[in-house]
Formats: structure tokens, sequence, C-alpha cells
């Protein structure tokens, strides 16, 4: 469920900018790793690493909220970078879908990359901030504080989305370019402009699903941003891509789905059950758990 | 005055020429249509003059300054609004929404041009709340237009309102388009339908292939016997 | 940045200036195969080593993920599976079974194939990117499958894999193997690309849906690439757990998928010379750069940009990767060598002698009695999520007629033949091809039953030549498949001689003699029409139904086209049209079906319904001054 939170705030990154690009943003991935590694950075500057004892009360808020605002910032900047320097060119140009794919594939390798060779292949670790104390149980199953802080932050940030993209301008502008481009224009749309809002989004979100990641898994590594990547894109898929709810529904179905299948068959064939559900699923319904479309689900 | 005007525009999709040097002019406050078959060039006209397409030859010219290379989103601000071809609605918005899309670049409150669209056509104040995608046939159109008209442009460029509609819409929806006009918007009209876009409009070009065949006043045209013949489907020599 | 974006475009982004011709590709192909033959017996053990693994693994590799990519135009993200699949096969017979080495490769190549079937039978009908995500995922069950199994060895792997004899442990020998097998690879894509095989996979990969309406069965030949593609894999990896005897998971990353992908859309998707180039350009320059002068500085230069404090420049090899995959997609979208005219897919002119051009060779009716009713609609009804498109429609088309669909646009008339094509399955009704209902077949089926169509907005298969798009049509009627392809049965050459002939004789009855070379898509807009209608006619109709045809044309190509439509009548084939003209329709048809809102509103001579004051009303036009 913890887990499941995150990749929805992910899959909404992918959704958002397939919904209107048409586009697999195959490195949103490291779009979350550098905001994991922004929110680090964040915790560093202010003097908090590993040694240091967790904070309470009220500069615990004020630090949680750093982390996360630090990861939205990173993720936001490199999202907007990456649609800069490597979409839009070939966007001008009219190249092929699969020039876009393998852009993306390289910009992934080469942040992985450059992140591996400026901090090291190893995993660096965040400092703790919330004890792993139990909160509550749930049919006798223990659920911990940073559980509880990262599932409520993740949903909140969902509804803002949500909010945002039903009742605001940019929102619905964001909802008419995905439906219709051309009409878009029409209508005085700035459909450039649109994009690049919509690569914030999606990174804005990335990058507080990464300070949310640093919060509860406390360690972020170069090539962090992979399995969640693919695991998030899953769930966009799963849900039916290009479609906000979707995202979400496939997002925590993946994450409930992925703890049955490491309960039944064991934690190392989760990844296996997950891929095999997303086959059936597309099987009987191509397109996802609720289908394709951006603007036609009013989330 | 000459609102609009078109000086030996020439378009091309790839090899495809679809447009070969169309000279159009549109002054303030008339309805001008233009007709031809299928694929004679009407629509890449329209999409030309609205910005979505960029021509590879000849001049564009609005309200006296030449709108060659402004981007379609800044055309709509200049005062040209579009109703599509096929209605271009944003199926999963409400008919709300869709007309406030139309006047994406307006500040502020849009009480007066909701209630302009809404006298226009009542029929969209009872669904407003409906989802665009499930209204019928003539209710899209009537959103088409609507929203076009919600920017309050100086020129409406509309592309076969009547495509789809049944015959007593048809006739509904011409009468709104002469009331738009004569309320002081300028009309260029684009129509399969020659008869009815004939009757309503001042003047007329006939394309064909990518080239103006014929111009002139409306009626004349709707008397020629050639254009008869061919544009409406009447009198065939068999 | 944009700027200099584009203008460095400009200068590097046309496609090379030196074309060379005929002659002088076949000698560099003979100098670069002696080269590749002669040379590394005399090269450094490295540099051998290297030419083994990776360059020659990742150009048979590349070879096998064009064939998906590249011919049928299918992003497969997890192609390293069958690179596993081949490799853990010939690794569990030959230690748990103690199986020869050699005996190994046609399970390993044979379980490749099935892991093929596997994964695409249920998910091949996904687009695009949902088939890139399963296949991901295809590619990621697999690792982690090896990584778990007992019998697989789990993290630890295999080891011991035995070594084909007398081949040994040096790396040469296995050099060779890979070069003959890489030649093996070319043959098969050489091979199956000149035949209807590599015909269908461009059309699928052009317009899948008018593939599938001129007869080609897409989900078959969608599979067959997959396999052949899975078998090419499976090679690599009987030769790649042979020569280094021990493999475990960790061999077969998502990353690898990648990179061989990368090395198909670098050299240039669909293009031979590309993959190659593409697959040695990214085994090999990591491994060079090592220990080059270049290598040393890029690795201060960059040590210093980037703040890290690399020995190596191998250090930084995944990061230039990464780099110049961006910059090339940038520079040349289509890759490094980029593919020529329809990919690999060419039709040969035949013989000017050869051709009949008075016949087009068209069966025409068949058995079918002129007045019989060759296609019958009943009660058709279509429901769109609630809209009626179609509303118990009835009519029938008597053989040998020309017979006109007219109606206001949206009047369900493109849904009428979107449902005989079998595009659009019917909510209630029935619909017979001489006497037989043809609802819930594909379209391919329908089409080789003999209806076939035309567009409303064109759908050549645009990078093809006009020729190559007719012969599509010709293969509706041909049997060639994969092993049919590969072989040189009698077969294959007769049906071979047939596209080229036939193909012509039927471009030059739409009018379009020694055109067949031209791409299609580039045609003027009137040829594209003729084209469309020619392809059509390839595929032997005895009904053929036309989606405005005239739309887009001129006068006289109008009466042309009357013309033509009425030799294409006088073929004996049934000829149904949509159509705007009323010129056009009335000068031709001999009975007209007036569609309104779903529902047919007259029918009759055209005389007739043009006086109908429903037809009219609809129609024409309500207006007093055209009554």
């Amino acid at each position: 469920m913890t887990l499941g939170a995150i990749y929805a705030l992910i899959a909404l990154g992918y959704t958002l900018v397939y919904g209107v690009l048409r586009l697999i943003n195959f490195a949103h991935s490291e779009v979350f790793m550098v905001g994991a590694f922004g929110s680090l950075f964040a915790l560093h500057a202010i003097g908090f690493d590993t040694a240091h004892a967790p904070p309470h009360g009220l500069v615990l808020v004020g630090v949680l909220v750093l982390v996360v605002l630090a990861g939205m910032i990173a993720s936001g900047v490199l999202a907007v970078v990456l649609e800069r320097l490597a979409y839009r060119p070939l966007r001008k140009r009219g190249a092929p879908r699969l020039a876009f794919l393998i852009t993306a594939i390289g910009a992934s390798l080469l942040l992985q990359e450059l992140f591996a060779l400026r901090y090291g292949r190893n995993a660096l670790a965040f400092p703790r901030l919330l004890a792993r104390s139990t909160a509550f149980k749930i049919f006798g199953a223990p659920v911990q504080v940073p559980q509880i802080v990262v599932v409520a932050s993740a949903i909140g940030m969902m509804l803002a989305l949500d909010r945002f993209v039903a009742n605001t301008k940019l929102g619905r502008g964001i909802r008419a370019t995905a439906q219709d481009p051309e009409t878009a224009q029409l209508m005085g749309v700035n459909i450039n402009r649109i994009i690049v809002v919509t690569f914030i989004l999606g990174g804005v979100l990335a990058g507080g699903a990464a300070g949310l990641y640093g919060i509860y898994v406390e360690t972020i590594r170069y090539n962090g941003g992979f399995i969640y990547g693919i695991k998030a894109f899953t769930a966009a898929v799963l849900g039916g891509i290009g479609n906000v709810r979707g995202a979400l529904l496939g997002g925590f179905a993946l994450g409930l789905l992925e703890n049955y299948g490491a309960t039944v068959l064991g934690g190392e064939w989760k990844d296996v059950f997950a891929f095999t559900i997303l086959v059936v699923v597309l099987m009987f319904r191509p397109t996802g758990l609720l289908g394709e479309q951006l603007g036609r689900s009013r989330a | 005055m000459a609102l609009l005007e078109l000086h030996d525009v020439a378009v091309g999709y790839g090899p495809i020429r679809a447009l070969k040097g169309v000279s159009i002019s549109v002054s303030v406050g008339e309805i001008v249509t233009l007709i031809g078959a299928n694929g004679a060039g009407k629509t890449t006209t329209l999409k030309t003059i609205s910005g979505l397409l960029n021509p590879t030859a000849g001049d564009v010219r609005f309200d006296g300054e030449s709108i060659l290379g402004v981007p379609a989103h800044q055309l709509v601000k200049r005062g040209i609004g579009h109703a599509p071809e096929g209605r271009g609605m944003f199926p999963g918005m409400t008919v709300t929404e869709n007309l406030e899309m139309g006047a994406y670049l307006h500040k502020g409150k849009l009480t007066d041009e909701f209630e302009r669209v809404f006298t226009l056509f009542p029929r969209l104040k009872e669904r407003a709340k409906q989802a665009a995608g499930t209204l019928s046939g003539g209710e899209q159109q009537m959103v088409a237009i609507g929203r076009a008209l919600m920017s309050a442009p100086k020129l409406l460029l509309l592309d076969e309102p009547s495509m789809g509609l049944a015959p007593r819409l048809v006739a509904q929806i011409f009468s709104i388009i002469t009331e738009i006009n004569e309320q002081g918007t300028t009309i260029l009209l684009v129509e399969q339908n020659a008869a009815q876009a004939l009757r309503r409009a001042s003047r007329a070009y006939i394309l064909a292939t990518g080239e103006v065949v014929r111009e002139g006043d409306a009626s004349d045209l709707a008397e020629d016997p050639a254009v008869r013949a061919a544009y409406l489907g009447i009198e065939t020599e068999t | 940045m944009t700027l200099t974006v584009s203008r460095l475009r400009r200068t590097w982004g046309r496609r090379p200036r030196v074309k060379l011709n005929r002659r002088q590709r076949l000698i560099g192909t003979v100098a670069l195969v002696l080269a590749a033959i002669i040379v590394p017996p005399f090269l450094s053990g490295f540099l051998q080593s290297t030419l083994f693994f990776p360059v020659g693994v990742y150009i048979l590799l590349a070879i096998g993920l064009n064939v998906v990519v590249g011919a049928a135009g299918m992003l497969d993200l997890g192609f390293v599976a069958f690179f596993a699949v081949g490799a853990y096969t010939t690794a569990v017979l030959t230690t748990t079974f103690h199986m020869d080495a050699w005996l190994a490769i046609p399970f390993a190549i044979g379980a490749a194939m099935i892991a093929g079937v596997l994964l695409g039978a249920p998910t091949l009908r996904l687009r695009g990117d949902y088939l890139a995500i399963v296949t991901l995922g295809f590619g990621e069950i697999v690792r982690i499958v090896a990584l778990n199994t007992n019998a697989l060895g789990e993290s630890r792997g295999i080891t011991d894999i035995a070594h084909p004899e007398p081949l040994g442990l040096r790396t040469l020998p296995y050099y060779y193997v890979t070069l003959v097998a890489i030649a093996l690879a070319l043959l098969v894509s050489v091979r199956l690309n000149a035949s209807r095989v590599g015909r269908s996979w461009s059309a699928i990969r052009e317009d899948e849906e008018a593939a599938e309406a001129m007869g080609v069965p897409t989900f078959k030949m969608k599979l067959w690439a997959f396999t052949v593609g899975a078998s090419t894999a499976g090679l690599a990896g009987w030769i790649f757990a042979s020569k280094v005897a021990f493999i475990n998971p960790d061999n077969f990353p998502f990353f690898f998928s990648v990179i061989i992908l990368s090395a198909v859309v670098l050299g240039g998707s669909g293009s031979l010379p590309g993959v190659i180039a593409g697959g040695f350009l990214i085994a090999f320059l990591p491994e060079y750069l090592r220990d080059a002068a270049a290598g040393k500085t890029i690795t201060r230069v960059l040590n210093s940009v980037i703040g890290s404090n690399a020995t190596n420049v191998t250090d930084f090899r995944v990061l230039l990767f990464g780099l110049s995959l961006i910059l090339v997609m940038i520079f040349r979208p289509r890759g490094l060598i980029p593919a020529d005219l329809g990919g690999m897919v060419t039709t040969d002119a035949p013989d000017p002698d050869d051709v009949d051009t008075t016949d087009p060779g068209l069966t025409g009716n068949r058995s079918m009695q002129p007045g019989s009713a060759c296609l019958e609609i009943d009660a058709l009804t279509i429901d769109f999520g609630g809209v009626r498109a179609l509303d118990h429609v009835s009519f029938s088309v008597l053989t040998g007629s020309i017979v006109g669909v007219i109606g206001p646009n949206g009047a369900g008339k493109t849904t009428l033949f979107n449902a005989v094509t079998g595009v659009v399955e019917p909510t209630d009704g029935d619909i017979r091809l001489d006497g037989k209902s043809i609802v819930g077949r594909p379209p391919h089926k329908i089409c080789q039953a003999g209806i076939a169509r035309t567009f409303q907005n064109i759908r050549l298969f645009p990078d093809l030549s006009a020729r190559t798009n007719v012969a599509v049509g010709l293969d509706a009627h041909h049997k060639t498949s994969v092993p049919g392809a590969l072989g040189f049965g009698r077969r294959r050459r007769a049906e071979e001689d047939d596209a080229k002939v036939h193909a012509e004789a039927l471009l030059a009855f739409v009018g379009l003699r020694n055109r067949g070379d031209e791409r299609s898509g580039s045609m003027p807009y009137g040829d594209q029409r003729r084209l469309e209608i020619a392809r059509a006619l390839a595929t032997d109709p005895c009904l053929l139904l036309l989606d405005e045809p005239g739309a887009g044309m001129n006068k006289t190509e109008k009466a042309a086209l009357i013309m033509l439509i009425k030799r294409i009548r006088d073929q004996g084939i049934t000829v149904v049209l949509i159509e705007h003209d009323m010129n056009l329709v009335m000068g031709l048809v001999e009975e007209v079906t007036v569609l309104d809102f779903g529902k047919v509103i007259a029918s009759g001579a055209p005389a007739a319904v043009q006086g109908d004051q429903a037809v009219i009303e609809a129609y024409l036009g309500v207006d007093d001054g055209a009554a």
C-alpha cells in the first residue's frame, strides 16, 4: 500500500506526459531518482546526516516538508530540462516515435551515470526522520508511522493534482490538449506551454514521491529510479495510460498485488506476479483497466 | 474594408499540393462562403487562415497586417474564431467547460459571453453540465459555434456546420449563422450544402483541386447553370 | 540552442552524399567480408575476444531484433529474454543432461522460438506502447525465473557448460562460428524480405489496418516476426553460453535489451547495413576507447566537468552511450545508415516482355451468375457506445452491377463499408457474400473471400513503392509463409514472378505503367487514388468497394475514373461506391442507395432517387430554388 502510493505518484507523471504527447517518457524514472538526491542534499544542507538524532515536533514537520519540497523542485526542474533539450528538438522535426523512445533511454542512462560518477555507485543513506513505531493495527497487521505519513501525503498530492487538472484554467488546457491538440490551439492554447506545464507537474509529483521514498525507504542509489520507474509505468499501463484516475488505481492495485504475490509465492516472485497480472489484464482490456483518455475521466 | 485577404496562397502536405495559389478576400460584416467538392482545399484554406498550417507561398493578411507565421493560439487573441470541421469537441469536458475553453485567453468573468451563447442556443443551457461527447450532432455543432464565439471574434471561420445534421437542424443552424452575422461578426463559411450556403452568403468562391475556379455574388453563382449542375446536384446532363 | 541544433542538422542530418553504385557496394561488401575472415587471427587476444563478444554477438542479436522492430515495426523491450532462453537451454542440456554441445543448437533455437510464441500469442494484439511494456515485463520475468529456480542455479548461475568440440577454450573459433551465424541470420532476413513474408511485415509496419484489409494475416505474420527474431537470439544464446561456459542472471539485464534496441535504431531500423554498423559501433567503441589515447583525454575532460575521479574511459561508457543516443536521434532520427525506400523490401520491375498490359488477370465474379445477389445486407445494425450508426440497413447488390451509396457526411456510409469488410462487428443483422454469411470473419479472410476496398483518406503503404503496394494485394492469394520463403522451392519463385509481372499489368490497367518504382506516398493525389484501386484489384475481388474514389480529382481525372470503374466492371467485378459528386454517381451507377442517419431512405434507379422528396431534403439541401 505504501509503495503503491509511491508508484501511483510516479505513474501520474507517465500518464500526464503520455496523455498530452502520446510519448512514453522513459527518463521519468531518473526524474524520480534525481528528486530523491535533491531531498537528500537538502537534508545535508541543513546539517542533517545519518548521525543526527531524529527531530521532533514542529522541527520534524518542517524537515519533512523541506524534504518533499526539495525533491519536487529537483525533479520539476529536471523534467523541464529534459523536455527542452531532448524532446523538443525531436518534436519540431516530426521524428518517428521510436526516436523519442531511444532519446528517452539515452537521457535515462546519461542521468544515471552522471550521478553514479559524481556520487558513487553505492547507496547513500538518508538520516532517519520518523521512528518506525507502530501506530495501530489493521486486522493484526502493524501500520507504522512512516507508512501513514507517506500514504497520507501521497493522497494529498493526488487530490491537489486532481483539483488542478479539473478546476484551473491550465488544467483545462491540459485536458483540451490531450483530447484534441489542434482544436485546443484554435481556442488560444499555447501547446508548447502546456507541454512544459505537463512535464513540470509530472516532475513535481515524481519529486514528491521521491521525498516520501527517502523518508520511508531511507536510501537512494544512482539506479534507484529504474525499478520504481518500471513499476510505476506498469501501474500506469495497468490502469490505462493517459488516464489520471487509472494511474491512481493502477498504482495502488500494483502495490497490493505485489504484496499479495510476495505473501503467496515468496518475495522473490512478486515482480513476476505483477507482470503476469499486467499481461492478463491487457489481454482482456487492451487499454488498461480504465481505458486511456486523460480528459474523459474528470480526475 | 477587407478584414481578411489571401494572396496567392499555396499550401502543401509533403509532395501533395493542397492549395495552388488561392486568393480570396472577406470584407467587414460580410458572410462569404467557400464551396467545392471534398478534397478541393476548403478545410486547408481555413486551417491556413487560423495558423494551423503554414503556406509555402503567398500572404495572409488579417486586419491590415500579415499574419504569416503567427501561431494559431495567438491568432485567437487577434480576433479569429474557428469552429473546425468535425466540430472538434473536447468530448470529456462538459458543455460549460467547452465554452470556457473558447474564452481561454479571456481574463475575468465570462457572464456576457455565456449570456450571448445561451441566447443563441438555449438548448446548450439545458445541457450545460453534460459531457460534450454524449451530445447529439446538432448540439455538438452548437457547442462548436458557441465556443468559437466565446472569444468575441471579429472573423468567424465555420467549417461545414451542416455536416451530418438533419434538414430541420441545418435550416436552424443557418439562420443562427445569419443572426450572428447581423450582430456584427464577419463570417467565412465552408460548406458542402451549397444551396443553403449560397442563399445565406453575400459572396462566394468555388474551389476545385486547390484553386479558385469561380467567384462572385452568391446570388449570381446560385443561378449559374454550370454551378447548379456541379455543386447543387441538380439538372445533370445524363 | 535550438538554432544551433537546426543549423547543425542541416549539415549532418542529410542522407550521406556519397551514393555508392551497385558495383562499388558489392566491392565494399566483399572487402569487408574478406577482412572479417582474414584479419582476426593477426589481432591481439584482446581484440579477438572483443570481436567475438560483444561485437559479434551484438550484431547477431541486432539482426534478429531488426526483424521484429525494423521489418514488422513492433517495439520489443525484452529481446534479451530470448537470448537468455537460448543460453540457459544450452547450459542445462549440456550440464544436467550431458548433451553434446553441437546437438544443443536446435534445442536452444527451438526453446527461444517457443518462448517467442508464448510471449507473442497472448500479447500481439496489443498496440505499440502496451506491447513494449509487456515485452519488458517478459524480459524481467525470464531473468527473475532464472534467478529463483534451483535447477537454473539461482543467482549462482550455471557453470561448466560444455564447449563444443573441437572448439575448446580459445576465442577465435567462436568468432568464426558467430560469423557464420551472422551470415545465416542475414540470409534469413534477405530471403524473407524478398518474399510475401517481408512484404507483409512492411505492410503491417506501414499501416496494420490497411494491411489486414488487403488480405495480410497480420496476427500470424507478427507472430512469425517474433519467432524468427527469437530464433536468432536463441542461436546467439547458444554461442555465448558454449563459449563462456558460465552464465548467471546478471548476464541478461534489461539494459542488455536496451543496448540491442539502440544498436538497431542507431544504425537505422530496417536497414541491414545500418543494423550491422549500429551493433558494431555500440559494442566496439567503448572497448576501443578503453586504452586509446583519445580515451585518456576524454577521461580527463569528463572528470573535470562532472567532478568525478574515474581512472578509465570505460567508467564513462554508459554515460557517453546515453549522450550519443540522444545526439544521434536528434541529428539523424532515422539512424546512421537509414533504410532505403520501403526498408528492405522492394519489388523489382519485371521484364517488359513478360507483361501483358491488356490483361490485368482478374477472375471477377467467379461462379456467380449475373443478376444473382452478390452482396446482401440484411437488417444491419451497428451501435457505437449508445450511438446508432446503422439502423436496420437492408439492400442487395446484383452481380455485375455498379451501385452507389450516397448520403450526407456522417450518415453511416463508411461504417457500412467497415462492417462489410469486417473492421467493425455488427450489433445485429447479417451480411452475405454470394449467399454465405461473412459476419464475424476477420478482415483478411473477407478480403480473401473476394471483397476488396479503398479508403476514404487514401491508405497506401506510403514508404513502399507503387509496385510493392500492388504486390501486397496480390499476396492475398499467395501461400508462401516463413518456411517456404526460406527454402528454394518452386512455389516461392512462381509467386515472386507473379508478384512482379502481375503487379505491372495491374499498374498498366489503372494507367500507372512504368511508375512502379515510385514511392507511393510521394505520388500525386489522383495517382495515389488509382494506385489504391490497383492494390485492391490485386486481391482479385469479386466485389470492389470504393470509398469516395473521386475526392480531390479534377474534371478530367474524374472522367478517366468513370472509364476506369466501367472497365473494372467489364472484368466481371461488381462495384459499390460511396461518392459525393452527383455527376459521377449519376453517370455511372445503375442503382443508388441513400443513407441518412444510418437508415436507408431511398433506393432505386438514379433518376428516380434524384426526384425523391426525402432525398432532396436530406442530401441535396432543402432549397426551394433548387427543388
